[in-house]
């Protein structure tokens, strides 16, 4: 049965040319991206379809992939990228061939990739770009980095995050710098790095999952998550949660929408699309899809949620939920989505109720509350907190008036005006 | 040559400048000018000392200059004030004649006197000048002595200007360091008047607007008597920092512009006119003398409505019959009498020096006004003042000593 669970596994364990052949090629570029399908593995998925692609030989050396890509380009002689975005990148277009041969016969590929640095940057953009250019799904997972690795590596990331969104159909961007919402910052960087790449991880291999469409019931292929995701200008989170016992709904949902890989309430309330994946065991009903989506569109009723599920045998009791919340930067994003649901309604309404009542949302069943215990109420507390947006002070940007000599002087205040800065400035007056 | 007239010295502590004045009385009445000593001002922002030590460098360059022209040994001195803690303020004392003739006494005017400059100041600040100004007795108004009057009430209306203890002190303290004792402190803004303004012109009420390097003092001459003064702590300074920052120059091309292509109202001339200043590459080397202008008239219209708003705010706008004088360094610049004759709506002129002989070149600078009018304050003070003062440790009694005649 282990093999079932993998999403890859029609075509390795039979071998038989007549199976679906496998269509998602999964790509980790440079060390984050290496590390995070390591932990890919240990999440389930299988071997075969997962690459790590890397400008250093000793850290493919130590990985044992049937598939994998070292490349060797005399740009950089056998070493590392040394954090050069464009050497990395010249090194992938020296080893087109192989890459075009990786991809021979998929439809769908998957870069993971840290930004920042030289391979995962440079590399992983021009695979996401040759993935295109032979007519694939591309999809990328991209990581940025700590802030405290300084701001040279910062900027190259958010660059590269960019051109990450111009080269691929979707990137999912996944902030380090989130991380610590749910570490301590004292805790060893060893363990944050295992604890990223297998948060990560959890989350594409139940994505992957569902992907393959092995055990899914709602079907939710690559396409959708294209589609979904698709605008140049769109941002994304993304995160993954998992409960069991009782209460997992509602557990898994509460988990879902503070994770700090998500960006709390301030970014999920601008999102406008949410796509996610439900894996549970045999006990998967639609009951439990259903109370699952009420609960998401009660907090965030203007959303679109497209939801696929899969089923897990593995799972018993036990509920994994995968969020990808978009945020698309166009205006009356709200308005679209309500349309697009009242149009259900029928007309014969129309001329009962004017044209709030036709908006006002139908009454469903819900599942019932949990007791409230001292623990969750501690919970709840801290929730409402992160949900509010931090309030700022307003001030005054008084610096950009300039009063020269005067700077540092007595202010010359009178009616509520400085007298030390320039008449024209104050009365703003344009020399042209 | 060595007669016994009394010899009397202004010293005006200014922002861009530090002028010394000495006069000789003669016959009581006329003052003489016998020598002038000036220096470049380096320690003082608005009207305030901020650097005590460049300011006594330069304070003993110009008293040295003075008395190397006027061949006299400079011992004691009037000091002029400003800056913008100093305030004018009228207030108004009442004084009950209680003798059974009713008739006004000298004892009466005393306490009437004494009620009248009780105000309340703020703790910090001290007194510089109290002015009569009129006599009231039992509501009638307009009484210049009522010494031998009849009535019951006796109210008596005082102009007082006053300002911070410890900034006044702070003018004061360069002076320690040399050997020349301050008799008195006087505002800047009151002696301009006393040296510009002619006896008429201050009966029929008369502005007199000193515009300096950091401070425009004013003060307002009505009925022969102060109605109004203050201080606005803007100057040419504040004109030469606008144009190095509007035109981004450095202060020094600044003060240089504003001399040389200066106005208070826009040339028409001007427009869209180019000029090309020479200087190293670095700096901005063509200029557009319309934006000079504006910048230039924005800041001095500013400085004059103010005034003009201060004014207007105590009801004495229409008290200008004899119009406004301009004094200070800001009187040079070009077309502001008619700028500031549009916004008082009344006759404008530059200040001149009355009541000194002397070389009318100096007399007629409006920048050497207060300098001449602390000399002018000094002589009318009555003798035995003088004489008392001498005695005194000049700082100690320098400021917050009563003074009494105008």
């Amino acid at each position: 049965m282990n093999d079932d669970t993998s999403p890859f596994s029609e075509s390795s364990s039979s071998g038989s040319p007549a199976e679906p052949e496998r269509i998602v090629r999964v790509f980790g570029v440079g060390n984050a991206g290496c590390a995070i399908i390591d932990d890919l593995i240990k999440a389930g998925a299988d071997a075969h379809g997962l690459v790590p692609i890397h400008t250093d030989p000793v850290a493919l050396a130590r990985r044992n992939y049937p598939d994998k890509l070292l490349l060797e380009s005399k740009h950089i002689r056998g070493l590392g990228s040394g954090g050069d975005p464009a050497l990395a990148q010249m090194a992938l277009e020296d080893n087109a061939d192989k890459v075009d041969s990786l991809m021979i016969g998929m439809k769908v590929a998957i870069i993971i990739s840290g930004l920042g640095g030289g391979t995962g940057s440079g590399a992983g953009l021009a695979l996401a770009k040759a993935a295109r250019k032979k007519g694939l799904l591309t999809l990328a997972f991209v990581a940025t980095p700590f802030e405290c690795e300084g701001d040279r590596r910062m900027n190259q990331a958010r660059a590269s995050l960019e051109d990450f969104r111009k080269a691929c159909d979707g990137v999912i961007h996944l902030p380090n710098q989130n991380v610590f919402e749910m570490l301590d910052a004292n805790t060893s960087i060893r363990s944050i790095h295992t604890f990223l790449n297998r948060l990560h991880a959890e989350g594409i291999s139940s994505l992957m999952k569902m992907f393959s469409g092995e055990r899914s019931i709602i079907n939710l292929t690559p396409a959708d998550l294209a589609v979904a995701l698709k605008g140049r200008r769109c941002d994304c989170r993304f995160a993954h949660a998992e409960a069991t016992g009782e209460d997992r709904v509602r557990d898994a949902v509460q988990k879902l929408v503070t994770h700090p890989m998500l960006g709390g309430a301030e970014f999920l309330s601008g999102a406008s699309e949410f796509v996610m994946s439900l894996s549970a065991g045999s006990d998967l009903s639609y009951a439990l899809v259903h109370s699952v989506r009420e609960l998401l569109l009660r907090e965030y009723p203007g959303v679109t949620l497209s939801l696929g599920t899969c089923e897990d045998t593995k799972r018993s009791e036990s509920l994994g939920l995968t969020l990808i919340a978009i945020r698309k930067e166009q205006k009356g994003r709200r308005a679209d989505s309500k349309t697009t649901k009242t149009s259900v309604d029928n007309g014969d309404s129309e001329l009962l109720l004017d044209q709030d009542a036709q908006q006002r949302p139908p009454s469903q069943m819900v599942p019932p509350p949990p007791e409230l215990t001292p623990e969750l109420r501690a919970k709840l507390g801290g929730r409402t907190k992160s949900n509010k947006a931090p309030l700022k002070q307003a001030s005054f940007d008084e610096e950009l008036l300039s009063k020269g000599r005067f700077d540092q002087t007595e202010p010359n205040i009178r009616g509520g005006e400085d007298l030390d800065v320039p008449t024209y400035i104050r009365k703003r007056i344009f020399l042209n | 040559m060595f007669n016994n007239n009394p010899i009397f010295v202004g010293l005006e502590v200014g922002t861009s400048k530090v002028c010394c004045a000495v006069c000789e009385l003669v016959d009581e009445r006329d003052l003489k000018l016998l020598g002038i000593g000036q220096s470049a001002s380096h320690g003082v922002r608005k009207g305030e000392i901020v650097d005590p030590k460049a300011v006594e460098k330069d304070i003993q360059k110009a008293i040295s200059k003075a008395e190397e022209n006027a061949n006299v040994r400079i011992r004691s001195l009037y000091l002029g004030v400003s800056g913008g803690h100093i305030r004018g303020q009228n207030n108004r004392g009442r004084h009950t004649i209680v003798s059974p003739t009713r008739q006004v006494s000298d004892e009466d005017i005393q306490n009437v006197v004494k009620n009248a400059r009780a105000t309340c100041l703020p703790v910090e600040n001290n007194t510089i000048h109290t002015i009569r100004q009129k006599f009231r007795l039992d509501g009638h108004g307009g009484i210049r002595n009522p010494i031998t009057m009849l009535g019951s009430d006796l109210e008596l209306d005082m102009h007082i200007i006053h300002g911070n203890h410890n900034r006044l002190q702070n003018s004061i303290r360069p002076m320690k360091g040399l050997d020349t004792e301050v008799e008195q402190v006087a505002f800047n803004g009151l002696c301009t008047a006393l040296s510009t303004l002619d006896k008429n012109q201050k009966e029929l009420g008369a502005l007199v607007i000193d515009i300096g390097g950091g401070t425009t003092d004013y003060i307002l001459y009505h009925g022969g008597t102060v109605r109004h003064s203050g201080v606005l702590p803007v100057g040419g300074d504040h004109i030469t920092n606008d144009l190095a920052i509007g035109l981004k120059v450095p202060l020094k091309k600044a003060e240089k512009l504003k001399i040389e292509h200066g106005a208070a109202v826009i040339d028409e001339n001007v427009r869209g006119r180019e000029i090309t200043v020479g200087g190293d590459t670095l700096t901005r080397n063509s200029i557009n003398l319309e934006h000079l202008q504006r910048i230039m008239s924005l800041r001095v219209e500013e400085i004059l409505e103010l005034v003009a708003k201060d004014l207007d705010e105590h009801g004495l706008i229409e008290y200008l019959t004899a119009g406004v004088t301009i004094a200070g360094g800001g009187a040079h610049i070009p077309g502001i009498c008619k700028l500031a004759s549009n916004i008082f709506d009344c006759e404008v002129k530059k200040a001149t020096v009355r009541g000194v002989t002397g070389p009318q070149a100096v007399l007629d600078k409006p920048e050497f006004a207060a300098a001449f009018g602390l000399v002018r304050f000094g002589s009318m003070r009555p003798r035995e003042a003088q004489i008392a003062s001498r005695g005194i440790s000049g700082l100690v009694s320098a400021v917050g000593s009563l003074f009494k005649r105008f």
